[in-house]
């Protein structure tokens, strides 16, 4: 893999909604294997643009491109192929499921039975689904949830949804995944540990990593590069430390008496 | 004495011990294959005492537990086509009813005898090709199939539209509409369906063979599909239609793949009933079979197939039951009963007989452990 190829491409993205602009004129170059973070106060725009992405919203402006492909428009389940995943701020697992299902269902696309197979069922299905079965257990074991394959997802305690949620989307086998506040309702020790794991995938699995955070100080941790956005708008981009001091972010978040103090 | 005679017990107590080896490793052998497979063969002794009952209940049953044994199975036919899209996949359909109603008359204007066509449109003759078309008793499979077929068609008609553009309660609106079209459409096409009087004279093919045959088939298609990869992504739409989409899954495909489905065993369902009760009107297939519908997969649990079944058979017998709520009270009286039903089911037993799952062997093993071990 080129290291200074780009992967994803955000050129101009806007979107409005009626009169209100959620995110505007917003550009942004991913690189392969990079870990990035688009962090911003709540409210700012950041979900808008992982929806833009993966053709949830389509954008009033701006093109997306992945691997140098146009996907702008889209539908969702297409931009999925390609090989972008995502998990979602409020978790979004099939509740009465269990865990081991969660991870099957992102199989399913790739299955090449027909519905005809499956129901006389021919051989060609039987394998396909015993293949399924393993590999979504190897997933799950690699992603230390082998116990609770077996357990409804909606029973499981929040830390292990969350990383239900992540092995679902590890098995759709992206090349680029998109964290949608992973570290939402968690304790500090928790966001730690929830960090150590983001970067122990990355390694596994040689994923490119574009996260959402509204948290600072989980990103500061594992990202090198850290954009800010606040009210729709991209008001700093640097290494963590860069970030820490930009005036403008702290503004955005302290308020400005904060600076002037 | 020559020798082999002589020492005779020792050598059969020899050839016995051999035999017995044999035996006692054939017998570890089928335990092995029973132990393995006992789903199976218990799945194959209930088929074949479900044989032995038809082939004798054909006969030997009384009419009436006859009549409502195949009402139970055609409602329990079209209730799993209709568990597959409103409770498995979670799209709120009521258009059931349009569906049974084409395979109805399509199956009726198959198999119809010539000469009762003659008699029964009177005002307008019926049109070709029907007026020169009368299936045989041996053939009804094929105008049953047919019925399926024209069911499976109108739902791919409405269903790319519906299916596409509406969910939740739109989805319900539009398939209603969808059905009520229907109604109005048979119901003012004197020369194909002869309006609102009907056709009458059917020929009674509908028995317990092909009631419970094609239960069987419907249920093990049923089955199947729910435990495949299809049938997790049609779960998975129901549970959360935003994430299933976002992990690559085609879910308009997959909602009208459990849409035509459901309109086929509807169709089907429509078919059969037909040639049972041996007279059809337009209104026999109004919104209230839709309702019928809904009321067994809510009281079996939506998305239970096993649920579907039990609920179908259910209904039958109580809507035969309450028949003299009928005669006693008001005309009408015993659909008041059931919504009442309906009402305090979602109240008080929201999630039916089954929730969401279906009878195995194992559970029924478990049940009847639990059971036991409160009886002692």
């Amino acid at each position: 893999m080129v290291q200074d190829s780009v992967i994803l491409s955000l050129q101009n993205l806007t979107m409005r909604f009626g009169g209100l602009v959620a995110v505007r004129e917003f550009s942004m170059d991913i690189r392969y294997g990079e870990l990035v973070g688009l962090i911003g106060p709540n409210g700012a725009g950041k979900t808008t643009i992982f929806n833009m992405i993966t053709g949830h919203y389509v954008p009033s402006e701006g093109r997306v491109l992945f691997e140098g492909r146009d996907i702008t428009g889209l539908p969702p389940w297409k931009i999925a192929r390609l090989g972008i995943a995502r998990t979602f701020q409020n978790i979004r697992l099939c509740r009465e499921m269990t865990a081991l299902e969660n991870v099957l269902i992102s199989f399913h696309p790739r299955v090449r039975s027909t519905v005809f197979d499956a129901l006389l069922p021919t051989p060609r299905y039987v394998r396909e689904e015993r293949w399924m079965r393993e590999r979504g257990l190897e997933l799950l074991a690699a992603v230390g949830l082998e116990r609770w394959a077996h357990f409804r997802a909606g029973a499981l305690p929040y830390g292990l949804q969350r990383r239900v949620e992540i092995a679902r989307a590890l098995a759709t086998q992206p090349k680029l995944l998109l964290l949608d506040e992973p570290a939402a309702g968690m304790n500090p020790q928790e966001a730690q540990d929830l960090m150590g794991f983001i970067l122990k995938i990355r390694e596994t699995f040689g994923l490119t990593i574009f996260l959402i955070e509204h948290v600072m100080q989980v990103v500061m941790g594992i990202c090198p590069r850290i954009r800010v956005i606040d009210f729709g708008v991209s008001i700093a981009e640097g290494t963590p430390e860069e970030i820490k001091r930009h005036p403008k972010v702290i503004e955005a978040y302290l308020g400005e008496e904060a600076l002037r103090a | 004495m020559r020798a082999w005679a002589r020492n005779w017990p020792v050598r059969l107590r020899a050839w016995a011990r051999g035999l017995l080896a044999v035996l006692r490793a054939w017998g570890r052998d089928l335990l092995a294959v029973l132990r393995a497979y006992w789903r199976f063969f218990l799945t194959g002794l209930v088929l074949a005492g479900l044989f032995a009952f038809v082939s004798w209940g054909e006969k030997g049953l009384d009419r009436f537990i006859w009549r409502v044994l195949n009402f139970g199975a055609i409602y329990a036919i079209a209730a799993v086509g209709y568990t597959v899209i409103n409770g498995v996949t979670g799209q709120f359909s009521l258009g059931a009813h349009g569906f049974m109603l084409l395979g109805a008359y399509l199956t009726t204007l198959l198999i119809l005898p010539l000469h009762q066509k003659e008699m029964v449109w009177i005002l307008r003759p019926l049109v070709w090709p029907f007026n020169r078309i009368a299936l045989p008793g041996s053939m009804f499979i094929l105008a049953l199939l047919a019925g399926g077929v024209a069911a499976v068609l109108a739902a791919v008609v409405v269903g790319i539209p519906a299916l596409r553009a509406l969910r939740g309660d739109y989805l319900a609106i539009a398939t209603l509409g969808f059905g009520e079209i229907l109604f109005l459409l048979v119901a003012n096409l004197p020369q194909l369906t002869n309006g609102a009087m009907g056709i009458k004279g059917i020929p009674p093919y509908t028995n317990l063979w092909w009631t419970f045959g094609i239960l069987v088939v419907v249920v093990y298609a049923a089955v199947r599909l729910k435990n495949s990869s299809f049938g997790r992504a049609l779960r998975a739409i129901r549970e959360d239609e935003l994430a299933a989409e976002s992990m690559g899954i085609n879910v308009f495909r997959h909602k009208l793949l459990a849409f035509l489905f459901s309109a086929f065993c509807a169709g089907l369902a429509g078919g059969l009933m037909a040639a049972l009760i041996g007279t059809i009107t337009p209104d026999l297939f109004r919104f209230f079979m839709t309702f019928y519908l809904l009321l067994i997969i809510v009281l079996g649990g939506m998305g239970s197939i096993s649920g579907a079944v039990v609920g179908g058979f259910i209904f039958a017998t109580i809507f035969e039951a309450l028949r003299f709520v009928d005669t006693a009270v008001v005309p009408g009286m015993r659909m008041v009963v059931f919504a009442l039903l309906l009402i305090a089911s979602m109240l008080f037993f929201r999630r039916g007989l089954f929730g969401q799952e279906e009878f195995t062997w194992a559970g029924l093993g478990r049940a009847g452990r639990w059971v036991w071990s409160k009886i002692r």
